[in-house]
């Protein structure tokens, strides 16, 4: 097995608001392998745009961090700003969710990735530009050098999200961090965006943590998952054993709760599953399992410890007192 | 209160004590509330705080430097500076208080209106606003006095129609963005009449902000109270105002500046509080300014 | 862009119209005869038939407007108490305001806008606290009272700067020396607004998605702060100086009278204090057509700044 490129150990992230502490992250760790596409996956708010921003150090000054992320020799938690800022669109880079505000709103779309360029690889004005054009013709924008000097608000919402992976991948990082990248899209460009992910892995190979809380999404180019719940990794396995094999009563929720056509039941019709409650305040790192509340598992057991990862099967890692069981093709 | 107590509260309540804890967390906004309610209690309580009589004089010292019977000295007619101050006050707070609700009673409403009915309305009122808004607040306020005639009264009147335009604007954007929200969309749907969504939906929605616009306006009128005194057209002699105060000082800046200094400071004094305590009140509502 | 410089433009003279309206209505609101008030304290019947044969006051209200409009609109203002053209009294107090006023905004955007930018970047650390406290103070002084404060200091006490009067610019070392302090007087509050302004415009935009895709880049934190930041902000705040600049221009009126500079605010105060109603309509009129010009001129700069307002979205 190759070395991995990225190594996170017990990551945890903690944020002082004015309401008190917000456990975001609670001992979270993976790996990521050289061009590999990993996906993390868990509903809104249960840390994994968090665990991805700490990474690269984006988090507010509220935020704590602890834990180590191995990359390239050093690890990300620790080195200077300085030395952040070099890798930060050079060697590892972020896809952000919005890509309306991601975008500066009064510099044209062609001066925000020139300025990637000119940072990082030191290029001339002209060979910026070059280049710029040669990166939008790459992420499938028509008639790029029209495009270069236009500005966000001009284009649609798919050939923003576009421009921001084209920003991206620009110094050719090893590691691309894509933070639900087709989220704000329409269904119909989502396909288009993930796509072009596909295609520019197989051609740059370069290694993806795409982060979502859409299966749907995984299950078409994750290699790997890792699925979180309140800021653990509740499961972790290759996605083709994820979907057939699911162990973590969460992960077989959320597989239930993709609704299918055609399914018939009492009355010719299904009611959509549901994962009952909600999620657990996090302003206390919790000393049972987080998803105890909603559990149909739920005992004494699960009610007050918390559960540790364990293999159950090749590359396949569970967080649960009881896991198993069949979920509904 | 403990966590069970707290779960029983209103979200109403529940939100009044989230932002009173908040508030108290600043310090800055706590001294300006403390310090914008002394002054007011000063200005309620005058004639029992100031040794003297604001009228009194005593031509036996006139331009005194401060001493135990004269706080800060006294004026060219002999009146003690320290009373003169805690009397200005009343004028001052008066201004500043009845000048900024006479502005809120008359700008919300139609604010509202403007904003939420839209139709033929609205464009009039905006027009109207914008044509008084492209005259300085000031130099409206001049000329409303001017045309009224100078008194205390006619100097509320024309601050508070002054700050009017301003206030229906700020109403008006209020009401306009409100009545997009989807509650406001809802309760129309729900075939709720005008009046009772204007009541429980728009209006409540509103008031943080014009709280904060209010507080904010008081120290603005305060200071404009003293600039019509002081340029003669508002408080007259021998009532006194801490603009009329440095309309007086002005002919003795150089044998003794200290009648000017201390109507002054009071003066900054008393903005500065209301400023810091309106600051402190927009923090805390404006959720986007926490971070 | 030349669409929304035209429709700009068009509502300001618009608004020009309605409030010109409202100048002439409020003369003709004051008690008692407007013909006397017009023509002075002259009671005689025969000069007042004729001030009302002149001004048209014999004549329905709607005429009289259009009349007074039209000669507005020609350059003449009418005259004034002691029958000078209101006009050329205007013109010729008018350049020492505008200078006044000039030195002021530079003063302002010179304290104002790299503070306001230092606070927000120093948010929460001693510097922010300082600055914040100094510009809430600066908003808190009443012009008069630090024109007062400082001829006390600079005039009385050290006896560096004289305390009035205005010297042509012709003397341009002696009308710095006159003009300085009004200058900071009404600078100092201006550059208060403007670095509070700044400063909260500043933490938006360094707390916005863009700023965090910039330092995702690597981009340097000069970059980041002083040119992704910055330049949003910059757009907030150049809609705040137009509407500041009507509070310079009441600042200016209270200014002229402390420092004995005989210019346009001072001309405000003299023709309120004598009742000159001619001449209180001529400056009122041109004061808030100065305003309207003004922040219509602003409302221009701030589509050049904002790219959303000058280049139109065609999504495909």
């Amino acid at each position: 097995m190759t070395a991995p490129l990225l190594e996170v150990t017990d990551l945890s992230v903690r944020f002082d608001t004015d309401d008190g502490p917000v456990h975001a992250v609670d001992r979270l760790s993976y790996t990521l392998a050289p061009g590999e596409v990993l996906g993390l996956v868990g509903e809104s708010g249960c840390g994994k745009s968090v665990s991805a921003l700490s990474l690269l150090g984006l988090l507010p000054p509220t935020a704590t961090v602890t834990g180590t992320a191995s990359f390239d020799g050093s690890d990300l938690l620790e080195v200077s700003t300085r030395q952040l800022r070099r890798i930060r669109g050079r060697e590892i880079s972020f896809v952000f969710q919005e890509p309306m505000t991601s975008l500066n709103p009064v510099f044209t779309v062609g001066k925000q990735i020139s300025e990637v360029l000119r940072r990082h690889l030191d290029l001339s004005s002209r060979e910026a530009q070059r280049r710029t054009i040669e990166l939008l013709r790459l992420v499938r924008i028509p008639a790029p050098e029209r495009r270069v000097e236009e500005y966000p608000h001009q284009l649609s919402g798919g050939m923003r999200q576009r421009v921001m992976i084209a920003m991206a991948l620009a110094c050719d990082p090893k590691i691309l961090i894509a933070d639900e990248p087709t989220t704000a899209l329409d269904v119909t460009i989502q396909a288009g965006i993930l796509d072009l992910m596909r295609d520019l892995r197989e051609r740059l190979g370069t290694a993806i943590v795409l982060i979502t809380h859409n299966l749907g999404v995984v299950a078409d180019i994750a290699d790997r998952v890792v699925v979180m719940y309140a800021g653990r990794k509740a499961e972790e396995a290759p996605v083709r054993e994820l979907f057939a094999n699911p162990q973590h009563p969460y992960t077989i929720g959320l597989l239930n709760a993709i609704p299918r056509l055609g399914e018939e039941g009492g009355n010719g019709r299904v009611r959509l599953q549901e994962i009952p409650g909600r999620v657990p305040s996090l302003s206390e790192p919790l000393d049972h399992c987080a998803f105890a509340d909603r559990c149909p598992r739920a005992d004494d057991l699960t009610r007050s410890h918390v559960p540790e990862l364990e293999r159950v099967g090749p590359e396949h890692l569970v967080a649960c007192f009881h896991p198993g069981g069949e979920w509904r093709r | 209160m403990s966590y069970v107590e707290v779960a029983r509260l209103s979200p109403a309540a529940r939100r009044r004590r989230i932002i009173r804890r908040r508030f108290f967390r600043r310090p800055l906004a706590v001294i300006g509330l403390v310090v914008s309610l002394t002054f007011v209690t000063v200005a309620v309580f005058a004639p029992l705080i100031a040794p003297y009589s604001y009228k009194e004089t005593d031509f036996n010292a006139i331009l005194a430097h401060p001493s135990r019977q004269h706080l800060f000295g006294t004026d060219a007619l002999g009146h003690d500076i320290f009373s003169q101050v805690v009397y200005g006050a009343r004028a001052s707070m008066e201004a500043g208080v009845l000048a900024t609700l006479l502005a809120l009673v008359v700008a919300v409403p139609i604010g509202l209106v403007a904003g939420y009915y839209r139709g033929w309305i609205d464009p009039v009122i905006a027009r109207l606003t914008d044509a008084l808004l492209a005259f300085p607040f000031l130099i409206l306020a001049v000329g409303l006095a001017a045309i009224l005639g100078p008194s205390l009264k006619n100097a509320i009147l024309a601050l508070g129609i002054g700050a009017v335009p301003q206030l229906i604007r700020i109403a008006r954007g209020e009401a306009l963005s409100l009545r997009e929200e989807d509650y406001v969309r809802a309760a129309i749907a729900n075939g709720a009449s005008d009046l009772t969504i204007l009541r429980r939906h728009v209006l409540p929605n509103m008031m943080s902000t014009i709280i904060v616009q209010a507080t904010l306006l008081i120290p603005i009128l305060i200071i404009g109270e003293a600039t019509l005194s002081f340029l003669g057209l508002g408080v007259q002699p021998p009532a006194t105002s801490w603009g009329v105060q440095l309309r007086a000082a002005q002919d003795y800046l150089f044998d003794a500046p200290r009648l000017a200094i201390y109507p002054g400071i009071a003066i900054v004094v008393a903005t500065l509080a209301f400023n810091l305590f309106g600051d402190g009140l927009r923090d805390v509502l404006d959720p986007r300014t926490q971070r | 862009m030349g669409g929304f410089v035209l429709r700009k433009t068009g509502a300001a003279l618009i608004v020009l119209l309605i409030a010109s309206f409202f100048v002439f209505l409020g003369i003709r609101a004051l008690p008692g005869d407007p013909a006397v008030a017009l023509g002075g304290e002259d009671r005689n019947p025969q000069v007042v038939a004729q001030i009302r044969h002149d001004y048209g006051l014999d004549k329905p209200l709607p005429v009289q407007y259009a009349r007074w409009l039209g000669h507005a609109l020609r350059g003449d203002l009418g005259e004034d108490q002691r029958s000078l053209s209101v006009s050329h009294t205007i013109i010729t107090k008018l350049p020492v305001t505008l200078e006044l006023a000039g030195l002021s905004v530079l003063i302002a955007i010179l304290i104002g806008i790299p503070t306001g930018v230092l606070a927000a970047v120093r948010r929460g650390k001693v510097t922010d606290y300082v600055s914040t406290t100094i510009g809430l103070i600066g908003l808190s002084v009443p012009h008069f009272w630090l024109g007062l404060m400082l001829i006390i200091v600079f005039s009385v006490n050290l006896q560096w700067l004289p305390a009035g009067d205005y010297v042509p610019i012709a003397h341009p070392l002696s009308n710095l020396e006159h003009m300085i302090l009004p200058a900071i007087v009404l600078g100092t509050g201006f550059a208060a607004v403007l670095m509070r302004q700044m400063r909260s415009a500043m933490l938006e935009s360094m707390g916005s998605d863009y700023v965090r895709t910039a330092r995702a880049k690597g981009l340097s934190e000069w970059k980041v702060v002083g040119w992704h930041a910055f330049r949003n902000s910059l757009i907030t705040v150049t809609t705040v100086i137009g509407l500041q600049l009507g509070a310079l221009i009441s600042g200016a009126v209270i200014t002229e009278q402390i420092f004995g500079i005989a210019g346009f605010g001072r001309l405000t105060i003299e023709s309120v204090q004598q009742r000159d109603y001619t001449l209180i309509q001529g400056i009122v009129l041109v004061a808030a057509a100065g305003y309207v010009l003004v922040n219509l001129a602003v409302d221009i700069l701030y589509s050049v700044l904002n790219p959303r307002i000058r280049v139109s979205g065609r999504p495909t």
